[in-house]
């Protein structure tokens, strides 16, 4: 058993699947607020879905390949919680309006 | 060896672990989205193919202002708020009479009655539910619809399996970014089939020839494959929470660009016949679908969707004011003003499904597709054959490669026998399709259980393969007396395509079954002399 579930105790599993997988779900959903909606007002909501799959598998092969797991965990965590601060402020002006 | 030496070493071994891992572990269900994904390039070919009733544009040439007209005399009045029409696979002109609201699991969905007209113009099906109870049991496109389904969901619940084949995109992603990032000489291996290799050598040059081809394709489906998946699962609930306050329809509204105000002081809905007429000779092709909104309302508007006429890439959304029938020009693919998402979503479409260049471009998919499907085959293959002489727990990998990597297009084709069959005995084609794959899967994970050799395995399901291959076409003559002379006759090019393609396959199959019996009686003939 063991031999199989062993990368659960992998840092870099947690760091390359879960948190990556949440990160960049933030990344897109925060870019809603801050990307240019354009003429058609849809900009904003249409370029997150697109650059999705590329912005996870930018941050994926960055905490993959990383020799620096540390500063890997401090970059994503960072950037997760930027984003996140971006959101909760959207929602917070959006029920004070 | 240097620091930095050593740190690429480990690189590329960490980058091809990931390469195979990718691969290893969600490699059948792969191979069953990118198999199926071949086969939904041709789905509209597959659709036409399986009524055996060439085009007849009815959508331009009948009389549908005389029609809706009529329609709505007979239907609620709240239904008029939308009609949408197209042209069924069995040339019946299909009106959807709807109006928007939440079906029993609380999602946003259409609800009103659909009319199905016949080429004499008398309703022969009038059908009352919401649209997601409506489409998937329209029995003319059961085929199709079912295979499609596979590549999209994998016949699991909603958003389940949209979630999984978001997944296995992004999987895919993987596979096709550390294949390019490991590639040293990626150019050389282009053409790095050495013929002096046998065996496990030579399949793994085929691997890397046939991967190194397919990289940019496969990078290109994966991640256009896994926006849609992702985008209609979660995404856009997601985004309309952040953007639009949670507010699901204004952020439908806005994409979809309907009008926000609506008058509905009535006023008679200009002949939509002209409106029609004018759009197909701008375009020089019938439309695909039509959509009539607010019918006889102050606010009446037509849309007339396009697949890409020759030369263009994109497909067009002419529209109308249908209560002056005068002409709006076209309409963004999203949203109500040209922008640079909906330019680049419009653009992801004819990428995705190969629909840039008609018959040709999706030749071209096809062919790309059965090369990514080769690479997903030999790499699971060349797994499974390393492990097999390593350990012994590892010996039912091989057994599993050819129940799942034959056995899938077997029960592919098993369902379209099984399509045709029940459409002859008017029996429900939206059932009986997904049943004859089931009865078919069970029937080759019996074998592939009784069959002990595993070599005999393989073979006489490659067997079953060409014999249905090539068994489709004469059964679907046979049923639809539409050969190939009238075929050629009336310019219907899916049938051809379609038939053709299902003789080469089967011819295929058959050869390597023949050319192995032929290796083994000669190997036995030969052994006793050698003793």
């Amino acid at each position: 058993m063991n031999r199989f579930f062993g990368f659960f105790r992998n840092q870099r599993f947690w760091l390359a699947g879960p948190l990556t997988t949440v990160v960049s779900m933030l990344c897109m959903l925060a870019m809603a607020v801050y990307f240019p909606p354009g003429v058609g007002n849809i900009n904003n909501i249409l370029m997150p879905l697109l650059m999705f799959p590329i912005i996870w598998a930018c941050i994926f092969f960055y905490a993959y390949l990383t020799q620096h797991l540390k500063r890997a965990w401090f970059i994503i965590f960072t950037l997760g919680l930027i984003n996140l601060a971006i959101i909760v402020l959207q929602f917070t002006l959006v029920k004070g309006s | 060896m240097t620091r930095t030496q050593i740190e690429k070493s480990t690189k590329k071994a960490s980058l091809l672990s990931l390469h195979s891992w990718s691969g290893v572990v969600l490699g059948m269900l792969l191979y069953a989205v990118i198999f199926t994904g071949t086969v939904a390039v041709i789905a509209h070919e597959i659709g036409q193919w399986s009524q055996s009733q060439a085009p007849k544009d009815r959508l331009r040439h009948a009389d549908i202002d005389a029609l809706v007209r009529q329609l709505a005399e007979q239907t609620d009045p709240k239904y008029t708020e939308e009609i949408s029409i197209t042209e069924s696979y069995n040339n019946q002109l299909v009106f959807f009479f709807h109006t928007h609201g939440t079906n029993p699991s609380g999602a946003l969905d259409d609800i009103g009655v659909e009319y199905r007209v016949n080429e004499h113009n008398e309703v022969v099906q009038t059908r009352q539910g919401f649209g997601s109870e409506l489409f998937p049991t329209d029995d003319t496109n059961a085929l199709g619809r079912f295979l499609v389904s596979i590549h999209t969901e994998l016949h699991m619940p909603k958003p389940w399996g949209l979630i999984l084949t978001g997944i296995l995109g992004l999987a895919m992603l993987v596979a096709a970014v550390s294949g390019i990032l490991m590639h040293r000489h990626l150019f050389t291996d282009i053409f790095l089939l050495r013929s002096a290799r046998s065996g496990e050598k030579l399949k793994r040059d085929a691997h890397t020839v046939a991967g190194t081809w397919s990289l940019p394709f496969a990078f290109l489906l994966a991640f256009t494959g896994s926006f849609f998946s992702f985008a209609t699962s979660f995404g856009l609930p997601a985004m309309a929470m952040v953007a639009f306050g949670g507010d699901q329809k204004a952020m439908i509204y806005t994409l979809v660009g309907e009008q926000m105000e609506v008058s509905e002081t009535p006023k008679e809905t200009t002949n939509l016949n002209l409106m029609i007429q004018d759009a197909s000779a701008r375009n020089d092709a019938a439309p695909n679908n039509i959509v009539i909104s607010h019918y006889n309302t102050e606010s009446a508007s037509m849309e007339l969707f396009f697949l890409p006429s020759q030369g263009a890439i994109i497909s067009k959304y002419e529209q109308y004011n249908a209560a002056t029938g005068s002409a709006e020009g076209v309409k963004p693919f999203v949203g109500t003003e040209p922008s640079f998402g909906s330019l680049i979503l419009s653009l992801i479409f004819p990428v995705h499904y190969g629909t840039f260049a008609g018959l040709f471009s999706k030749l071209v998919w096809v062919s790309l597709g059965v090369a990514s499907c080769y690479v997903t085959m030999t790499g699971l293959q060349l797994y499974a054959h390393r492990r097999e002489n390593k350990l012994s727990q590892w010996q039912w990998l091989p057994r599993f490669c050819h129940w799942g990597f034959i056995g899938l297009p077997l029960c592919s084709l098993a369902s379209a026998v099984g399509f045709f069959i029940s459409s002859s005995l008017g029996l429900s084609t939206s059932n009986w399709t997904p049943l004859a794959f089931v009865i078919a899967a069970g029937m080759v994970t019996i074998l592939s259980v009784v069959v002990k050799p595993i070599t005999t395995l393989k073979y006489v399901l490659l067997a079953l393969t060409g014999l249905m291959c090539i068994s489709l076409p004469l059964i679907r003559i046979a049923l639809s007396q539409t050969g190939w002379i009238s075929a050629v006759q009336h310019h219907f090019e899916a049938v051809l395509f379609v038939d053709l393609s299902l003789f080469v396959c089967g011819a295929l199959c058959l050869y390597q079954v023949v050319n192995y019996l032929r290796q083994k009686t000669l190997s036995q003939s030969t052994l006793p002399e050698a003793v």
